[in-house]
C-alpha cells in the first residue's frame, strides 16, 4: 500500500473516533444551557487538566513552533517563559475567576465584567473584542489542519479541502454534543499530541542524526547563527521577547476560551493544581519543537512555509504508519484549540448577545439551536480567512494574543481588590486606546523601537483606564462590595468550603 | 474594601512571589540576553549553554509553583 495512503487513513481513522465521541456526548448531554456551555461546572482535575492544555497547544505548538525555531533559532525556546506564566496567572487569577463563577452563576467573561461595572457598554465591548481576535486563532488552526492533509496526502488532498473537512468535522461534534463533546475529545488529542511529538522528534532525530545530541551538535558546528540571539533574521530582540511573553501568557488567558474553563471546575482547588502542574506539559512540548525546528533547518534549508517543516521531514524520513499517526496527533492538537475556541465564541454570542438583546426568553432548546447556527457562521468565517490569507501560525496567535490582552485592566480590576475600584468609563477608555494603538504599533509603525505592539497597546491601555478612571465614578460601593466581598472572603477567608465545594482532584 | 490583593499577606505567599518573579526576570532581557552573550559557544553534556540556562529557569519556576501549591499559598 502507497505510504499516502496509510498516513492518510490513519488520520482519517483518528477522525472518525472524534466523530463516535461527539455522538456519545450528544447522548449523555441534557438540554441545558449550563451542561451545554460550561460541562455543567463538574469538570475534575484530570480532564480540565487535558482540556485546558489540549487547548493551550495548537497547530501552533505542533508546526508553527517548528517552523519558529526553523527560521529564528533557539530564541523561540522563549517559549518557555510565556508556559510558566500561564501556570502563574491560572494559579493567581484563573482560581479569582472560578470563585466569581462559581458565586454569581457567571457564563461568560463578559457576564462578570459587566456585573461589575455595572454596564451594558463593558458587556457589549468585552465580547466583540473576545470572539472578534479569536477568529484569528480560528484561521491559525484551520491552515494547520490543512497543511498536515496536504503533506500527508502528498498534495493529492488539497489544502482548501482537507481546510474545510476537518473544520466540517469539528465544528460537527461540537454542535452535536456542546462542550461536553469538546472535553471528551480534549482528554484524547491531549495525550495523543504529547506523544506524538515527543515520538516524532525522537525518532527523525535518531534517523537524521544518530540521536538528540547529536543533532544539537551538528547545530552548533552548521548553523551557530541559530543558536544565537535575536537569530539569524534578528526577530529576537529584548522587545520582542518580553512582548511575545506578555502577549502569549496574558494574551492567551484571557480567551474566552481559556477563561471558560476556569468556570467548568469543581473547586478552586482544582484550579491551582493545574496552575502548578500544566506549565509541565506544555512547556515541555517545545524540546522536541526544537529538535525538529533546528534539525529541519539543516536538512531541508529552503522550505517555502516553514510551518510546513514537520509534517515534511515526517512524510519523507519516517515509515508512513508512524506518519500517520504522528500526524493525527498534529491534528489533535489543531483539532482540540478549534473546537474549544468555537465553542467559547458560540457561548460568548449566543448568551452575552443573542439571549440578552435578540430574544431573551426561549427556552434551553432554542439556545442550543442558536450556538449550533453560530459555530456554523464561525466555520464559515474561519474556512474564508484560512483559505485566502496565510501568515506564520505563530504570528497569528501572538496577534490574537495581543488583542485579548485589552481585557486585562479591566479583568484585574474586577479580581484584585484594591482601595480606588476602576470605572466602567475608565475600562471602556482602555480597551479603546489600547486597540488604537495596537493597530499603530502592529500596521502603521510596527513595532516601534523593537517593542512588541502587544506591550505598546497594553501600556496605552493601562494609561487611559486609570486616568479616566480617577477621573470617573467607580461602581456602586454595593456592587463593589458584593464582588471584592466575594473575592476577600474567598481568598482569605473560607475559601472553597464558603462555596459549598470540597477540595478533591481527582478526574 | 481594606487591603490591596496585589500584596501578599502570608509568608510563603511573599516568598512564592518573590521567588517566581525574581527567576522570571533571569529569563526576561537585559538579564537573558547578557547571560547569552556571555557563555556563547559553550556547551552542557551536549547541549547549547543557553538552551540549558534557559531549561533550568523554567523548571525551578514550575519548582515555585509547586511549593506554593504545597504550601497552600
Amino acid at each position: 500500500m502507497e505510504s499516502w495512503i496509510v498516513a492518510t487513513g490513519l488520520i482519517f481513522a483518528y477522525i472518525l473516533v472524534t466523530i463516535v465521541l461527539g455522538f456519545l456526548a450528544n447522548r449523555a448531554m441534557t438540554v441545558d444551557l449550563e451542561d451545554f456551555l460550561l460541562y455543567g461546572r463538574q469538570a475534575g482535575f484530570v480532564v480540565l487538566y487535558l482540556t485546558v492544555v489540549a487547548s493551550y497547544h495548537s497547530a501552533f505548538a505542533f508546526l508553527g513552533s517548528g517552523g519558529f525555531f526553523y527560521t529564528h533559532g533557539i530564541g523561540f525556546w522563549e517559549a518557555g517563559t510565556w508556559t510558566v506564566l500561564v501556570g502563574a496567572i491560572t494559579y493567581t487569577l484563573g482560581v479569582r475567576i472560578w470563585a466569581l463563577g462559581k458565586r454569581f452563576r457567571y457564563i461568560t467573561p463578559a457576564e462578570m465584567l459587566a456585573d461589575f461595572y455595572e454596564s451594558e457598554a463593558v458587556r457589549v465591548v468585552v465580547a466583540l473584542v473576545s470572539v472578534l481576535f479569536t477568529i484569528l486563532y480560528i484561521q491559525v488552526q484551520a491552515q494547520g489542519l490543512g497543511y498536515i492533509i496536504s503533506v500527508a496526502s502528498g498534495d493529492r488532498i488539497s489544502f482548501e479541502l482537507g481546510t474545510l473537512v476537518l473544520l466540517i468535522v469539528a465544528g460537527g461534534y461540537l454542535m452535536a454534543g456542546g462542550l461536553r463533546a469538546v472535553y471528551w475529545t480534549d482528554v484524547i488529542q491531549g495525550v495523543w499530541m504529547y506523544v506524538a511529538v515527543w515520538a516524532g522528534a525522537l525518532v527523525l532525530a535518531e534517523r537524521l542524526f544518530g540521536g538528540p545530541f547529536a543533532l544539537w551538535r551538528r547545530v552548533a558546528a552548521e548553523r551557530p547563527d541559530l543558536l544565537r540571539l535575536p537569530g539569524p533574521e534578528g526577530f529576537f530582540t529584548p522587545g520582542m521577547w518580553i512582548g511575545m511573553s506578555v502577549a502569549l501568557s496574558f494574551g492567551i488567558v484571557l480567551q474566552p476560551h481559556m477563561m471558560i474553563r476556569y468556570y467548568t471546575a469543581t473547586s478552586g482547588r482544582v484550579i491551582k493544581w493545574l496552575g502548578a502542574t500544566t506549565p509541565i506539559f506544555l512547556m515541555t512540548l517545545y524540546i522536541p519543537a526544537a529538535m525538529v525546528g533546528l534539525g529541519g533547518a539543516l536538512i531541508l534549508p529552503d522550505l517555502a512555509t516553514p510551518d510546513r517543516i514537520f509534517p515534511e521531514l515526517l512524510v519523507m524520513y519516517a515509515p508512513a504508519w508512524l506518519t500517520g499517526l504522528i500526524l493525527a496527533g498534529a491534528t489533535a492538537a489543531a483539532m482540540s484549540t478549534l473546537d474549544s475556541i468555537l465553542h467559547a465564541n458560540m457561548t460568548v454570542l449566543t448568551r452575552d448577545v443573542y439571549q440578552r438583546y435578540v430574544a431573551p426568553d426561549r427556552d434551553a432548546g432554542h439556545y442550543v439551536w442558536v450556538g449550533r447556527g453560530i459555530v456554523l457562521g464561525l466555520l464559515v468565517i474561519g474556512y474564508v480567512l484560512s483559505v485566502n490569507t496565510y501568515g506564520f501560525l505563530v504570528t497569528l496567535v501572538t496577534l490574537s494574543g495581543a488583542g485579548a490582552l485589552q481585557l486585562l485592566p479591566g479583568t484585574l480590576g474586577v479580581c484584585y481588590p484594591t482601595r480606588r475600584p476602576l470605572s466602567k468609563a475608565g475600562v471602556l477608555a482602555g480597551i479603546g486606546a489600547g486597540m488604537i494603538a495596537l493597530y499603530w504599533t502592529l500596521v502603521v509603525v510596527p513595532h516601534p523601537l523593537g517593542m512588541h505592539a502587544a506591550i505598546w497597546s497594553l501600556a496605552s491601555n493601562f494609561t487611559a483606564c486609570l486616568v479616566v478612571s480617577r477621573l470617573t465614578a467607580p461602581p456602586t460601593p454595593e456592587t463593589v462590595e458584593r464582588i471584592h466581598g466575594a473575592i476577600e472572603d474567598y481568598v482569605y477567608g473560607s475559601g472553597d468550603e464558603g462555596l459549598g465545594e470540597g477540595l478533591g482532584v481527582s478526574g | 474594601m481594606g487591603r490591596s490583593h496585589y500584596v501578599p499577606r502570608t509568608a510563603a505567599g511573599f516568598v512564592s512571589v518573590v521567588a517566581f518573579l525574581g527567576l522570571m526576570a533571569l529569563a526576561q532581557p537585559p538579564l537573558a540576553f547578557w547571560v547569552e552573550r556571555s557563555i556563547a559557544g559553550m556547551s552542557v553534556l551536549g547541549l547549547p549553554a543557553f538552551y540549558v540556562y534557559l531549561g533550568g529557569i523554567y523548571f525551578s519556576l514550575i519548582g515555585v509553583l509547586l511549593w506554593a501549591l504545597w504550601k497552600r499559598v
